[in-house]
């Protein structure tokens, strides 16, 4: 199996949730990415100097919808293509390292939860638990859990939106949604 | 049906999609994007909440689990989990010291429960564990001891190959590979690590930690050596300092790079220990000394006779006391492959000489 098939597998249906998401139907998304995906076999990519694969996949994929736009069969502006941007779990990843800002913003809207949130956001994302096993753990109802949870995030974003917020967080958290 | 941003970022199997822990969740969420493309950004907003969180909790958790008596640690910690907490036992620690006395027990039976099945199925215990510097019980889900005169490989969850020397001893623990890749390391064990961004890779040994994402490396935290090091051969890792109340970035190791910690600790006082960070070191033959012990070379670059001692201890299993104190402090440098205690001794004897007495397992060394 080469690299590409790999790609394809992991960032097909992806593409062509983009190629959607600028107004394409699922069929033309489907042909769009297959014949993108050829397109790359035909080329010679160097697969070890491309340290996020992701990210290359994605931005090569945007040229392509550019190019059908240039080639008359327009939808979405370049500028519009151009500008989207989803960030790869590496380079959240990496925001995140390099912003403390952004980690400080999140931790203080987590503290000013009640700590019955709290608790369940814990053991759900720091400890890594399912909801099952926290049910086991903390003997609460399944349903307890669940509301606990579903409120705790609820109340997260919300405290994420009041905040006063820096641009920067604003950018990265809320980029697509209103 | 679709699911809303909410109702993403609390699923477990999309959790492990945003981590990629699981191929047959990102399996799921792979068909549920073709099936449903208009989802994607509601997607990618659930998986940037998801990842941030974790982040933030593993950061937070990190810095605070040095605070001894931070009131704000209790924050992130949930219920059941041990703290200590400095006052006087009036009415309300007391129920607390109790609660905390039922969650400890807890823990133990759980291990104890554990260790039954792993004492059947696998060559490794489980036992919870106290990490020096922390004031929470961490909780291993297993454990891989070597003897003295012993060396094991393993491949962890994730793909990671450890190769443990002799006498040590790494404890996992619990929820690794999929909630943290937190491992505990008394002794040297050599790690290539498997790649993964979004769950670092982090070894705890005494008074620091090395942090990775993919990359392989080298670290030796024998209790009874005098240095602690770890060397870098391949990526990257960033070595975090335990400092009372946060750790803190002390460097990042480049390729061929290693961090030594000089343990200065003496009985009457304490002084800060002594940190650098110098380049790995190559033999005659270009072969790296700080990893020459994975294809069973012994390789001495102008050591002491004590801490030679340790060395020797561990990989024949011998107990070596050395009665002049000149002696220990001579320095050898020589390479050995595939010889017996006897033969090396011998060598050594040339370069400076000693006499020394070996009996059953004890090797006694004089001028």
């Amino acid at each position: 199996m080469t690299f590409i098939d790999t790609w394809y597998n992991n960032f097909s249906p992806k593409l062509q949730a983009i190629a959607c998401h600028f107004g394409y139907i699922k069929q033309e998304a489907e042909d769009i990415v297959q014949s993108f995906f050829l397109d790359l076999l035909q080329k010679n990519i160097a697969i070890e100097e491309i340290k996020n694969h992701e990210a290359y996949v994605v931005t090569a994929f945007k040229r392509k919808l550019i190019d059908l736009h240039r080639a008359q069969k327009r939808k979405g502006s370049i500028e519009e293509i151009e500008s989207f941007y989803i960030p790869s779990a590496q380079e959240i990843i990496e925001e995140l390292e390099r912003n403390q800002e952004l980690v400080s913003r999140i931790a203080q809207a987590y503290k000013k939860l009640p700590a019955r949130f709290r608790r369940v956001i814990y053991m759900k994302y720091y400890q890594g638990y399912s909801t099952e096993k926290i049910v086991t753990q903390t003997g609460l109802s399944p349903q307890t859990v669940y509301n606990n949870l579903s409120k705790g995030i609820q109340h997260l974003r919300q405290h994420l939106r009041n905040e006063p917020l820096v641009s920067k967080l604003a950018s990265f958290l809320f980029s697509f949604l209103p | 049906m679709t699911y809303t941003l909410d109702e993403l970022v609390i699923n477990d199997s999309f959790i492990a999609y945003c981590t990629a822990q699981n191929e047959q969740d990102v399996q799921f969420w792979n068909d549920y994007l073709r099936e449903h493309p208009r989802e994607l950004i509601t997607m990618e907003e659930a998986k940037k909440l998801v990842l941030s969180l974790r982040f933030m909790l593993q950061q937070k958790q990190n810095e605070l689990s040095a605070e001894d008596y931070s009131t704000e640690h209790m924050l992130y910690v949930a219920d059941g989990r041990t703290n200590i907490t400095p006052a006087l036992p009036d009415k309300s620690t007391m129920y607390r010291l109790k609660r905390k006395t039922i969650a400890a027990a807890a823990i133990l039976l759980l291990a104890i429960g554990a260790s039954f099945i792993y004492f059947f199925t696998r060559e490794s215990k489980v036992q919870p564990g106290l990490d020096p510097g922390e004031t929470h019980t961490t909780v291993f889900s297993e454990k891989i001891l070597s003897r003295a005169g012993q060396r094991k490989t393993i491949v962890l969850a994730d793909g990671t190959r450890v190769t443990l020397n002799a006498a040590s001893t790494l404890s996992l623990e619990e929820g690794y590979g999929t909630a943290n890749r937190n491992v505990y390391l008394a002794g040297e064990a050599f790690f290539d690590v498997a790649h993964n961004k979004t769950l670092p890779f982090i070894v705890h040994v005494a008074k620091y930690k090395v942090k990775a994402v993919g990359t392989k490396f080298n670290v030796k935290a024998y209790a009874n050596d005098e240095y602690s090091e770890t060397s870098l051969l391949e990526g990257k890792v960033q070595i975090l300092i335990d400092k009372g109340e946060h750790n803190v970035l002390y460097k990042t190791l480049e390729v061929n790079q290693k961090f030594v910690l000089h343990r200065q600790e003496t009985v009457t006082h304490k002084v800060d220990d002594d940190l650098a960070i110098v380049p790995l070191s190559f033999g005659d033959t270009s072969e790296n000394i700080e990893t020459a012990w994975m294809n069973d070379h012994l390789i001495f670059d102008d050591l002491p006779l004590s801490e030679i001692k340790n060395i020797l201890e561990r990989k024949y299993g011998v107990r070596i006391n050395i009665l002049n104190n000149t002696v220990a402090q001579c320095h050898y440098s020589a390479s050995f492959q595939d010889e017996s205690i006897g033969a090396i001794l011998k060598a050594l004897q040339l370069s400076y000489p000693f006499s020394y007495k070996i009996n059953g397992t004890t090797i006694t060394i004089d001028k």
